[in-house]
C-alpha cells in the first residue's frame, strides 16, 4: 500500500519529481565526475610542471662520452634515493623507404622502459601496459627486444609510420632499424613533437654506447638532499659528478593542490545545492499532504511508517537519478580529461556503485528532515481545513543575528588560524554559512521595502510582495541556493581570470621563448655550460632573431625565431651548428602551449562546474516558485474570484522571480567578494611565488547579474502559466 | 458604519430596486465524469433584488455549490442564463467575466480564505486594488468598511492573528467593500460558534437592509431564519 502511496504521488508530482531527478542526477554527477578527473586532470597538470621544471632534483652526468652502467646500480643502493632512472640522449634522423636522410633532427631518448619513468607519470601509462589495456599494442616486448620505439603522433604523421611498421634511422655511426611500437598521443606534455623514445639498450647500440649511460636522473628525498650528493660523489668515477639544483616547481605544485581543493569544493557546494532543492521540494511535498498523512495516522500509520513512505520516495528518485548520473558522470570526466582520451581508471562497476552511493546519501540527508516533519503530523489534521503552512514562523531576525556573528568569526579565523587547519577552512564554511543564514532577513526586509514601494505598482506587483513573505523560509532556501551558486561563480571568474594571468606569466616566464637549447646529458640543470663559441655560431643560423642567456657561458639559452619559420627546421639547423657538440633542443613554444591548453581545460571544467550549480540553482528557484503557486493554490483561487486577471496572476509569479534573482543575483556579487578574499588569504599563506594579481571583470559581474534575472524569469514561466490557470472555483471547491 | 457610506448604499438601494440585480434563467448544468454526466443543476429560475437577503438551503448535493458557482460567474450554464446587473455570464469572456466578478459580486466562504501575506486592511482593500482605485480612496474605503463589521481595531492585524468571528467579519467587509450586486455568503456561519455565527448572520442583514442583495447557502434552518426569504433545493432542482 506504502509503494502506490509513494508512486501514485511521485507520478502526479511529475514535474516536481523531474525536477528531483535532475537535480540530484546533476549533483551526483558533479561528485561523481570530479572524482574521475581529479586524479587525472591533476596528473596531467602535475606532469606538465615536474616535466617542465622536472621533478628530478639530482643528475649524474659524465664527460661527453658517458660512464659505466655500473654505477646505476651503486647509485640505486643508496639511501635516500627515490628513484634513479638511467638516460641516454641524442639526435637523429629519420629516413623514410627510397628517400634521402631527413633533415629533420629528432630528439631520441633512451630510457629504461621495464621501469617508470622518472620525471612523467603520464609517459609511463602509454608505454606497454597503458597500450595493452588500450588494445593498441601489437608487440609489448618489442619496445626491449626488438627495437620498438615509441614515436610521437606529429613524428608518426611527418613518416606515415604506423604501429609495427620498421623505419630506419642515423644516429651513431650506423643506420638502425627500429619498429613502431607505440604512439603517443597528441596532448602528452613534457615532451616535444618532435621526439623518440627507446629502450636504454636500443639507444645503446643506436648511440654505440654499450655498457655506458649518459646520465642517470635521480628524485632524492628532499629531507636528505644535502647529505646524497656527497653520498654519491664517493661513488663516482673520475670525471662523472652529481649535480642538483632546487626544484623550483613547489609554487605551482601549491596552485594545482589548490586547484584539486577548489573543484572538489565546488563539486561538494552543487552538491549542497542540489541537497536544498530536494529539501524544498520535499518540503512542499509534506506541506501538500498534510491532510493525507493526517488521515494516514487517524488510520493507524505510525510515526515510523509515514517516515518511510518519504525515504522510500527518496530511494526511488534517488536510484533514477542514478541511472543519468552514472553515464553523464563518465561523459562529463572524458570530456573534461581529453575530448578523444578514455579514462585510464574508469571502472564501470565502481562508477554506478559511486554513483548510486552519491545519490543516496545526497537524496536521504536532504529528505529526512521533511520527512521527520511528516512524521510529526497529528492526526487531528485530517480534520483541520487550514492545510496552509502557518506564516510568520520564521525568526528572520534570530537566524541573521547568528549569521551575522559568523560572518564577523569567518574573516577573523581565515586571518589567525594556522593554515590548512580545520579552523582555517572553518573560516570560508563560516562565510558562506553567515551569508546563508542572513539571507531570509534580507529577503524579508527586501519584501518589506518593496511592498512599501508597489503600492502604485501594479496590483499583481502589490500582490507578489506580499504573498511571498508568506513563505520566508522556503522561498528563502531558494535565495540562499542562488545566492551559493552567484558567489560561486562570481568567485570562479575572478580567480579564475587572475589564475590564467598568472599562469600565463608564469609559463612565459619558465618557457621563455621558442626554443630552449642546453648541453646534452645535464638538461635543465644548468650545470653545464654552452661555450660561447658555440653560442655565436647559434646566433648566425638563419631564422634565429634574437637569443637568451646569461653570461659569457650559458647553461640554458632561449632561442626566439623569427616570425614565420618552421621550429623543427630551426631546431635542426641548430643541432647541426654546434655539431660535433651535442645539444638538447627543445620547442618550448610547443610546451607553452600544451601547458596553457591543460590549464585552460581544467579552468574550463571549473566553470562548468559554476555553470552547473547555476543551473540547479535555477531549477531550485522555479521549484520554489511552483511550490509556492501550488501551496497557495487555494489563496489564488480567492484573488481570482476576487477580480484577478489571468495576466496578472501570471505577472505577480513573475515579479516574484525577478525579486529572488535581484536579490541572490545582489548578495552574490557580495557573496563573490568575500569568498575571493577568503581565497586571497589562503593563496598568500600558501606563498605562491608568482605574484597573483585579482582581476575582477566587471562587465562579467554585470553580464552574470542579467543572466540569473533573465534564467529566473525563465524558469518562473512554466510556474507562471500554472498559476494563471488556476480558476477561482478553486477557492470554492476548496469549501 | 460612516454616513458616506450609508448614503451611497441607499442611493443604491434606490436606484437597483427597479430591476432585479441577478437572475437565473432556467438554468441547467450537466458535468461530464468518467464517461458519465452528471445534473447538478435542472431547470432553475431564481431572482434576487436589491436589498434581499436570501437563503439557499437542501443537503448535500443538491446543487447549491453549483449555483453559487454559476451566480459567482466562475462556471457558466449548460442552457438557460445567468444575469448579474442585466449582463448574460455565458456571453462573456474570461477577462469579462473576471471583471463582472471584480466589479459586481462579493464572496463569503465558510473558512474565510484571507490571505494570509495580507493584513487585515490589505485583505478587504484587495478588491479596490484590483480595480486600481486611488490609494486615498482605498484607505477611507477601507477604513469605513472595516468598521461597518467592528473590526476597525485590527486594521493592520496579520489573519493568522484572527479568531474565527473575526476573520469572518474581516471577509464580509473584503466582500461588500466595493459594493457588488450580490454577495455570495456560502456557509459563512459553518465554522464558527453560536455567538460568532449571531454576530455574522447580524451583520449580513445590516447589509440587507442598507440595499445590499446577498444570497446565503447554509444547511441550517436556523440561519436561513435569519433571511428575508428561503429557496430550497433538492436534486438539482429549486423545489421551493
Amino acid at each position: 500500500m506504502f509503494e502506490a502511496l509513494v508512486f501514485e504521488r511521485m507520478r502526479e508530482n511529475g514535474l516536481l519529481s523531474a525536477i528531483s531527478i535532475l537535480a540530484i542526477a546533476l549533483g551526483a554527477t558533479v561528485v561523481v565526475a570530479i572524482g574521475l578527473t581529479n586524479g587525472i586532470v591533476l596528473a596531467s597538470l602535475a606532469s606538465n610542471a615536474g616535466a617542465t621544471l622536472n621533478r628530478v632534483n639530482l643528475q649524474i652526468v659524465g664527460p661527453r662520452r658517458g660512464f659505466d652502467e655500473q654505477v646505476l646500480a651503486r647509485v640505486r643502493g643508496l639511501p635516500g634515493i627515490v628513484d634513479a632512472q638511467p638516460v641516454i640522449e641524442g639526435t637523429l634522423a629519420v629516413k623514410p623507404a627510397g628517400k634521402p636522410l631527413s633533415t629533420v633532427a629528432l630528439r631520441a631518448v633512451g630510457v629504461d622502459l621495464l621501469e617508470p619513468l622518472p620525471r612523467d607519470a603520464e609517459i609511463r601509462e602509454h608505454l606497454p601496459g597503458a597500450f595493452a589495456f588500450r588494445g593498441s599494442a601489437p608487440y609489448p616486448d618489442l619496445l626491449v627486444l626488438g627495437g620498438g620505439a615509441i614515436i610521437s603522433a606529429q613524428v608518426a604523421d611527418r613518416y606515415h609510420l604506423s604501429l609495427a611498421k620498421s623505419f630506419e634511422v642515423a644516429g651513431g655511426a650506423r643506420p638502425v632499424s627500429l619498429r613502431v611500437a607505440g604512439i603517443l598521443p597528441r596532448l602528452i606534455v613534457g615532451i616535444d613533437s618532435s621526439v623518440i623514445f627507446v629502450d636504454i639498450s636500443t639507444a645503446q647500440e643506436l648511440f654505440n654506447k654499450f655498457g655506458e649511460l649518459d646520465r642517470i636522473d635521480c628524485v632524492v628525498d628532499p629531507a636528505q638532499l644535502g647529505d646524497v650528493p656527497r653520498r654519491i660523489s664517493a661513488l663516482l668515477p673520475r670525471g662523472v659528478r652529481a649535480v642538483q639544483r632546487v626544484n623550483d616547481s613547489a609554487g605551482l605544485q601549491q596552485l594545482l593542490f589548490g586547484l584539486q581543493g577548489g573543484l572538489k569544493t565546488l563539486s561538494y557546494a552543487t552538491f549542497v545545492l542540489a541537497g536544498l532543492l530536494i529539501y524544498n521540494i520535499v518540503a512542499v511535498s509534506v506541506v501538500r499532504r498534510r491532510r493525507e498523512i493526517g488521515v494516514l495516522r487517524t488510520l493507524g500509520a505510525t510515526r515510523g511508517q509515514v517516515l518511510l513512505i518519504f525515504l522510500f520516495e527518496a530511494a526511488a528518485l534517488g536510484l533514477l537519478a542514478s541511472l543519468i548520473a552514472f553515464p553523464a558522470s563518465v561523459l562529463l570526466a572524458q570530456w573534461s580529461v581529453d575530448g578523444g582520451a578514455a579514462i585510464r581508471e574508469y571502472n564501470g562497476f565502481a562508477t554506478l556503485a559511486m554513483a548510486m552511493f552519491v545519490s543516496a546519501v545526497l537524496t536521504l540527508t536532504s529528505t529526512l528532515a521533511p520527512a521527520i516533519d511528516a512524521a510529526r503530523i497529528p492526526p487531528a489534521v485530517a480534520l483541520d481545513g487550514h492545510v496552509i503552512e502557518a506564516s510568520g514562523t520564521w525568526p528572520t531576525g534570530r537566524v541573521a543575528i547568528v549569521g551575522a556573528m559568523l560572518l564577523a568569526l569567518g574573516p577573523a579565523l581565515l586571518y589567525f588560524a594556522p593554515s590548512q587547519s580545520i579552523a582555517g577552512y572553518g573560516g570560508g564554511a563560516a562565510i558562506i554559512a553567515g551569508f546563508s543564514l542572513c539571507m531570509p532577513f534580507l529577503l524579508a526586509l527586501a519584501v518589506r521595502l518593496l511592498r512599501q514601494a508597489a503600492k502604485e505598482m501594479p496590483p499583481s506587483a502589490q500582490l507578489a510582495f506580499s504573498t511571498i513573505g508568506t513563505s520566508i523560509g522556503r522561498t528563502g532556501l531558494a535565495v540562499v541556493s542562488l545566492t551559493f551558486a552567484v558567489g560561486t561563480l562570481v568567485s570562479i571568474l575572478i580567480l579564475v581570470g587572475s589564475f590564467r594571468g598568472a599562469v600565463t606569466g608564469w609559463t612565459d616566464q619558465a618557457l621563455p621563448g621558442d626554443l630552449t637549447v642546453q648541453p646534452m646529458g645535464a638538461s635543465r640543470l644548468g650545470q653545464v655550460r654552452l661555450s660561447s663559441a658555440i653560442i655565436k655560431r647559434m646566433g648566425l643560423v638563419q631564422g634565429v632573431a634574437r637569443l637568451a642567456y646569461e653570461g659569457d657561458r650559458a647553461g640554458t639559452l632561449v632561442v626566439y625565431a623569427r616570425p614565420g619559420i618552421n621550429l623543427l627546421e630551426l631546431r635542426s639547423r641548430i643541432v647541426r651548428s654546434a655539431m660535433p657538440y651535442a645539444l638538447d633542443v627543445s620547442i618550448t613554444q610547443e610546451l607553452r602551449r600544451h601547458m596553457l591548453s591543460i590549464f585552460g581545460r581544467t579552468f574550463t571544467l571549473i566553470y562548468a562546474l559554476g555553470e552547473i550549480s547555476g543551473l540547479i540553482s535555477i531549477l531550485s528557484i522555479g521549484a520554489a516558485l511552483f511550490a509556492l503557486v501550488l501551496e497557495r493554490r487555494e489563496e489564488i483561487g480567492v484573488m481570482r474570484y476576487v477580480g484577478l486577471s489571468t495576466s496578472a496572476t501570471r505577472h505577480m509569479v513573475l515579479y516574484q522571480a525577478a525579486l529572488i534573482a535581484g536579490l541572490a543575483g545582489g548578495s552574490g556579487i557580495a557573496l563573490g567578494a568575500l569568498l575571493t578574499f577568503a581565497a586571497a588569504v589562503i593563496i598568500e599563506r600558501q606563498a605562491w611565488s608568482t605574484p597573483l594579481h585579482f582581476l575582477v571583470p566587471y562587465d562579467q559581474l554585470a553580464a552574470v547579474f542579467v543572466a540569473v534575472v533573465i534564467a529566473a524569469l525563465l524558469a518562473a514561466i512554466y510556474p507562471a502559466r500554472v498559476a494563471g490557470h488556476i480558476a477561482a472555483s478553486e477557492a470554492a471547491d476548496a469549501q | 458604519m460612516s454616513g458616506s457610506v450609508l448614503r451611497n448604499r441607499q442611493a443604491m438601494a434606490r436606484a437597483a430596486a427597479e430591476y432585479d440585480l441577478v437572475r437565473v434563467d432556467r438554468a441547467t448544468k450537466i458535468y461530464c465524469s468518467g464517461g458519465q454526466t452528471v445534473q447538478a443543476l435542472a431547470d432553475a429560475s431564481l431572482e434576487i433584488r436589491a436589498g434581499e437577503i436570501v437563503a439557499l438551503i437542501g443537503p448535500s448535493g443538491c446543487g447549491k455549490t453549483t449555483l453559487l458557482k454559476l451566480l459567482g460567474c466562475i462556471d457558466f450554464p449548460t442552457t438557460g442564463q445567468v444575469l448579474i446587473n442585466g449582463r448574460t455570464t455565458s456571453r462573456l469572456s474570461d477577462d469579462q467575466l473576471t471583471r463582472l466578478r471584480r466589479e459586481s459580486v462579493g464572496i463569503v466562504f465558510q473558512f474565510f480564505n484571507l490571505v494570509s501575506g495580507l493584513n487585515v486592511s490589505e485583505n478587504v482593500g484587495l478588491p479596490l486594488v484590483l480595480q486600481r482605485k486611488g490609494r486615498d480612496e482605498i484607505f477611507a474605503r477601507v477604513g469605513a468598511a472595516l468598521e461597518s463589521v467592528s473590526m476597525g481595531h485590527k486594521t493592520y492585524a496579520m489573519p493568522s492573528y484572527l479568531s474565527g468571528g473575526e476573520a469572518q467579519r474581516v471577509a464580509i467587509a473584503r466582500a461588500v467593500i466595493h459594493r457588488p450586486a450580490i454577495v455570495l455568503a456560502d456557509e459563512p456561519t459553518g465554522n464558527l460558534d453560536s455567538g460568532n455565527a449571531e454576530a455574522v448572520l447580524r451583520i449580513l442583514r445590516d447589509l440587507a437592509a442598507e440595499g445590499q442583495a446577498i444570497l446565503l447557502a447554509t444547511h441550517s434552518l436556523e440561519t436561513a431564519a435569519w433571511c428575508d426569504r428561503t429557496i430550497s433545493m433538492r436534486d438539482g432542482r429549486i423545489v421551493a
